[in-house]
């Protein structure tokens, strides 16, 4: 399809414009954008940016909904030289403030509907900076703000001369240490990726896939740029909790790449049931975030007779790492598979060395794919990237531990650190406790994971009081609702006199992740260990 | 006995420490951030054993669910029908 080498990642608009003109690129909350109109709307908003004083290589986010205009905003910054960062819609004030803070934002593209948590966002600063310009979709020009549609007037925007080496998107992802990381990658990372996904997944320009997934997570950003890139058709939803409309959008979309995490499909196939009949359209099933559940796969592929199921495993520092064919998935069942095409990896003990095959390592991985690094995180991005073969080579230490088979299959055995994945979403445990523990009354807090059904994992808060303090699960509850997105709010909350800790002051995550399965319920469980 | 709109008012704002005096009737749910996927289907199961009545999958759609006005209209149709 193409007529010269893609290098950077809004390339494929120009092309898929040339190639498919009117065909539907976006549908989305009953707007249909052809690919003709995401490029002109994308290069008006470029030029606007560019005259609002965006430059080459400055960060621009985009705090919406899954949307057209979300769409739009993503190829409009590309075409004027900036470097995109997308922003859940779920996130608080004061994380909003951070990652502005932390990226150095310049314009800042919202909706009207989320224009309150913005407000409040840039009350919280504290920091030098100059506050971003905002542009507000679905409001006209207020105070202080831009409209989103009067942008689109403007003409074609300067070519701001990218190199495929620049600086293409930051993707914000929870770290270990309670602040979310910038993950820097190049149009060259995205370019590559998106040639290699598409390549196994054995995706075409007929195409149509289903994202449900946010386009700040870069499983869901991943939908859009391989949809443009093969001049297929995306159906963007804003989220899974309406099975009933997923299951019509499947039907009328004609929908035959459905991408999904494993509490998406339980949700799907739990709410549904069996009545609801099959989605005979979809050839393609894809999963990640967290495996997919041995007693889930049956029902799966009953509910998706036509599709191949991929399982897959990845992060966001190198987008995806391996997938398990799907012919192979019945000899399998418990592998994730092999390096996507054009990369490799390996697996090492602690001191670096090679483990033999079926021996536990901590996997690394090489290719064009791996990060430039965390965004103003030099000491993090040490910790994962290391020398590779070569000066330019570096290799990605994933930090997680698998093994892998004589054939060269792999298998998740387990984490270095205690993130935790729920909802197919990465929490850092330190990003609640801080949270807890800015909560008059609560003197320690720890989080745990504990295996959910629905969610891969729940969230359990373990709390002791400040010798007198009252503060009620309530009140915690809603502290954290407040400061942190739906996912990361703790589903039980268990109140401790202490909670365990090492020699060192450490508390022992896990002597309280033996501790619940002891007690039936959250309440007992409370009440026997605060009485004995 | 609370009417309908109070007893969900409430558990709107109780369980998703929405604030009452901005929960209007039209206000979505979703978009304004209330509740998210999985905050659906607690509201599910809350009309379930609350109210005594069923939600059926095609039933679990933004047009009955997704506002304070919605989901009374909803809960006071099928109680209707029930009764």
């Amino acid at each position: 399809m193409t007529s010269h080498p893609h290098r950077l990642i809004q390339d494929s608009l120009f092309e898929s414009a040339r190639v498919f003109g009117v065909k539907e690129a976006v549908v989305s909350d009953g707007q249909r954008l052809t690919y003709a109109d995401l490029l002109e709307k994308s290069l008006s908003l470029a030029a606007s940016l560019q005259n609002l004083g965006l430059r080459p290589g400055d960060r621009a986010a985009v705090f919406m909904d899954n949307s057209v205009d979300a769409v739009v905003s993503i190829y409009g910054i590309w075409n004027a030289g900036g470097v995109v960062m997308v922003i859940n819609p779920q996130t608080k004030p004061d994380k909003l403030s951070y990652m502005l803070a932390d990226s150095g934002a310049r314009v800042l593209l919202t909706s009207v509907n989320l224009l309150r948590i913005v407000q409040r966002g840039l009350v919280v600063r504290t920091d030098e900076l100059e506050a971003p310009t905002i542009i507000v979709s679905g409001a006209g020009e207020t105070h202080g703000t831009h409209s989103f549609a009067n942008l689109l007037t403007a003409k074609e925007p300067r070519d701001p001369r990218t190199l495929a080496t620049d600086l293409a998107a930051l993707i914000y992802t929870s770290g270990s240490t309670g602040q979310p990381k910038g993950v820097m990658v190049t149009h060259q990372n995205v370019v590559f990726t998106l040639g290699s996904l598409t390549e196994y997944l054995r995706l075409s320009n007929d195409d149509r896939i289903l994202n449900l997934l946010p386009l700040a997570f870069d499983y869901g950003l991943y939908q859009l740029l391989m949809t443009v890139y093969l001049g297929a058709t995306l159906v963007l939803e804003q989220g899974f909790g309406y099975p009933a409309v997923i299951e019509q959008r499947i039907r009328e979309e004609a929908i035959t790449v459905f991408p999904g995490v494993p509490t998406v499909f339980s949700t799907l196939l739990g709410r549904t049931g069996s009545e609801s009949g099959k989605f005979s359209s979809v050839r393609c099933v894809t999963n990640t975030a967290a495996a997919l559940s041995p007693e889930l796969l049956p029902a799966l592929r009953l509910k998706f007779p036509q599709a191949l199921i991929y399982k897959m495993y990845g992060l966001t520092e190198c987008k995806r790492v391996c997938y398990l064919e799907p012919e192979e998935a019945l000899n399998r069942p418990e592998s994730v598979g092999k390096a996507i095409p054009g990369t490799e990896v390996f697996l090492l003990d602690p001191s670096g060395n090679p483990v033999g095959s079926d021996e536990p390592g901590i996997l690394h991985v090489r290719g064009p794919h791996i990060m430039v690094g965390y965004w103003n995180k030099p000491e993090q991005t040490a910790q994962m990237l290391r020398p590779g073969r070569h000066p330019a080579d570096r290799v990605l230490c994933t930090h997680d531990i698998f093994r892998m088979d004589k054939e060269g299959y792999l298998y998740f055995v387990g984490r270095t650190d205690d993130i935790i994945k729920t909802r197919g979403e990465k929490v850092s445990p330190v990003e609640i406790e801080n949270v807890l523990h800015g909560i008059p009354g609560v003197r320690d807090a720890a989080v745990v994971g504990v295996p959910d059904l629905l969610l891969g994992e729940a969230i359990r808060a373990f709390i002791s009081r400040v010798p007198g303090a009252h503060v009620t699960e309530r009140e915690i509850r809603r502290a954290c609702q407040e400061r942190l997105e739906g996912f990361m709010v703790p589903k039980e909350i268990i109140f401790l006199e202490e909670l365990p800790k090492t020699d060192t002051g450490k508390v022992r995550k896990k002597d309280l992740l033996e501790l619940a399965p002891i007690f039936p319920s959250t309440q007992s469980l409370a009440t026997s260990l605060v009485h004995s | 006995m609370n009417s309908v709109e109070q007893q969900i008012r409430c558990f709107i704002c109780e369980n998703f420490f929405a604030d009452d005096a901005t929960l209007t009737g039209e206000v979505s749910l979703t978009r304004s951030g209330i509740i998210d996927s999985t905050g659906v289907m607690e509201i599910i199961l809350f009309l379930e054993t609350k109210f005594g009545i069923s939600v059926p999958d095609q039933d679990a759609v933004p047009e009955n669910l997704d506002s304070l006005n919605n989901l009374v209209r909803y809960v006071t149709a099928a109680q209707r029908k029930a009764s």
